[in-house]
């Protein structure tokens, strides 16, 4: 199997009143191409600040290495992450806090792309094929965020993940604050993404029946 | 069953906001010192047909179509002042602790507010006495304490103390635990049953989540398009479900076993025969 992604003695620390905290200490694992890797643990354990770490959201500590489709990247470099978030993208929990209320759909999905400097007029239309992808029409284009139900707002963060055509993907707790029903929808959803554009996905959940129906391997973090 | 002692008795509840009906004659009765949970999916209904009991609905958009509310022997819906019993009769968790509490008033200071009409010597020791109950060790310091000091499942537990705080007979929980960390969930609807077992409170118990309704309910009512699809023991529902909503209900939330087909997603608005 091609090894995606390789992270070895990932330790992230933070500091408090009492001193210096590890968050995660010498955590090493790889993410297989086309797999779901999913990521459990209680609160506090750690899962998001792995996902974090991995698009460079929180700093590492000294003496980790990370390598992605076999280039090793420097992670104490910030500009190194750009080309990692050219590849690995993020979605996250919160249905309504995730999305700017003052952004129309179109702005929120097409932000990254016009932040790598791509067209109005070719964002648009990338922005119009991933809303399609993810189940959305058109019509929602000029729409804002709270005209959406929660699992609609899960899409968009979705799309917006998706618009760069990364190859990984991590969803952290997206299904989280969904009705079950919705979070089937969204399973399904990811299922189909996953196949369609050969996508690595990383799955953060601490539900452990949703991790046994998406994923086959589990790696579990203790406090 | 037998609802002529019943402490609460909501007969044929309509909701209407604006010129669309939200809840369809909705009638249920909740016992005294019982847990009733009402199950649903966002959109239900659950949440608005609850907070029309305290009359907490937003006025004037939201309006009673039909129906009463006899709570206690009386008509909430026609209660001159229903602060008299808001609050003191009938107590209320929201789903977001950290909205339900003053971020720049102290937690004491809050809790206190919260026993105002009892007796002045008594009204701390009522405080002390909950917040040890519900497993706070060092109150002194929980006292001092500001909300942006403390983790959501904390303040949700706070923010019972405080619901149970003025004595009432019955607690409405409007999703307790949908904003908390999953592995602390159980924790919290521990803490709330038991509190709420001990002191005789009734509590309706509003979730979309059917394995804590039918770990902590007697008795479930299932929501579907604003009308009370089922409603019966909370064992009855989970093991022989009638409606075949409460089956598709059922079958959507994962358990062990399953796969991702038998994950079949309910096409929104559709159609269920009963």
């Amino acid at each position: 199997m091609d090894k995606v992604l390789v992270v070895k003695n990932l330790s992230v620390t933070f500091r408090s009143k009492g001193g210096i905290v590890y968050a995660l200490k010498d955590v090493s694992f790889h993410l297989e191409k086309g797999e779901v890797l999913a990521i459990a643990g209680e609160s506090g354990s750690g899962k998001s600040t792995i996902a974090n770490a991995l698009v460079g959201l929180v700093p590492w500590e000294k003496g980790g290495t990370y390598e992605l489709f076999g280039e090793s990247i420097n992670p104490y470099q910030k500009k190194s992450f750009s080309i990692v978030r050219s590849k690995v993208q993020m979605a996250f929990q919160d249905p309504y806090s995730s999305l700017n209320p003052r952004c129309t759909v179109l702005e929120i999905v097409a932000a990254p792309l016009i932040a790598r400097g791509i067209s109005k007029s070719e964002a648009t239309a990338k922005t119009k094929k991933i809303l399609d992808l993810v189940g959305l029409s058109n019509a929602d284009l000029n729409k804002f965020p709270h005209a959406f139900s929660g699992g609609q707002r899960q899409r968009i963060g979705l799309a917006r993940a998706l618009v760069l055509e990364p190859k990984i993907l991590i969803c952290d707790e997206i299904t989280s604050a969904l009705d079950v029903s919705v979070q089937a929808q969204i399973l399904h959803l990811l299922d189909d993404l996953q196949r369609e554009l050969g996508l690595s996905l990383i799955f953060i959940s601490h539900d452990i029946a949703v991790m046994e129906i998406i994923a086959k391997r589990v790696i579990l973090l203790q406090t | 069953m037998s609802f002529e002692n019943s402490l609460l008795s909501v007969r044929n509840l309509s909701i209407a906001f604006g010129g669309t009906q939200v809840t369809h004659n909705v009638s249920f009765d909740i016992m005294n010192g019982e847990i009733f949970a009402i199950m649903g999916e966002s959109g239900s209904g659950k949440t608005v047909s609850a907070m029309a009991i305290p009359r907490l609905l937003p006025c004037p958009s939201a309006k009673i179509a039909s129906g009463e509310i006899i709570f206690e022997g009386k008509n909430t819906l026609e209660l001159k002042d229903i602060e008299s019993i808001r609050g003191s009769r009938i107590g209320c968790v929201f789903q977001e602790p950290m909205q339900a509490l003053n971020p720049v008033v102290s937690i004491g200071t809050q809790l206190l507010e919260a026993v105002r009409f009892m007796p002045k010597e008594k009204r701390e020791t009522r405080i002390e006495e909950l917040l040890t109950k519900s497993g706070f060790k060092d109150t002194k310091r929980i006292f001092k304490s500001y909300p942006h000091e403390m983790s959501g499942g904390m303040l949700q537990r706070i923010v019972i103390c405080m619901a149970l705080a003025p004595r009432p007979s019955l607690i409405i929980a409007d999703e307790p635990t949908t904003a908390i960390d999953a592995n602390l969930q159980i924790a919290i609807m521990d803490i709330l049953r038991n509190l709420c077992l001990e002191e005789k409170v009734a509590v309706l118990f509003i979730t979309h989540n059917a394995h804590l309704a039918a770990s902590y309910a007697n008795r479930i009512a299932v929501m579907y398009k604003g009308k009370i699809v089922e409603c019966n023991t909370a064992s009855e529902i989970l093991n022989s479900p009638k409606h075949p909503y409460t089956r598709a209900l059922l079958d959507v939330v994962p358990t062990k076993g399953k796969t991702l087909a038998d994950l079949k997603p309910i096409p929104f608005g559709a159609e269920f025969d009963g």
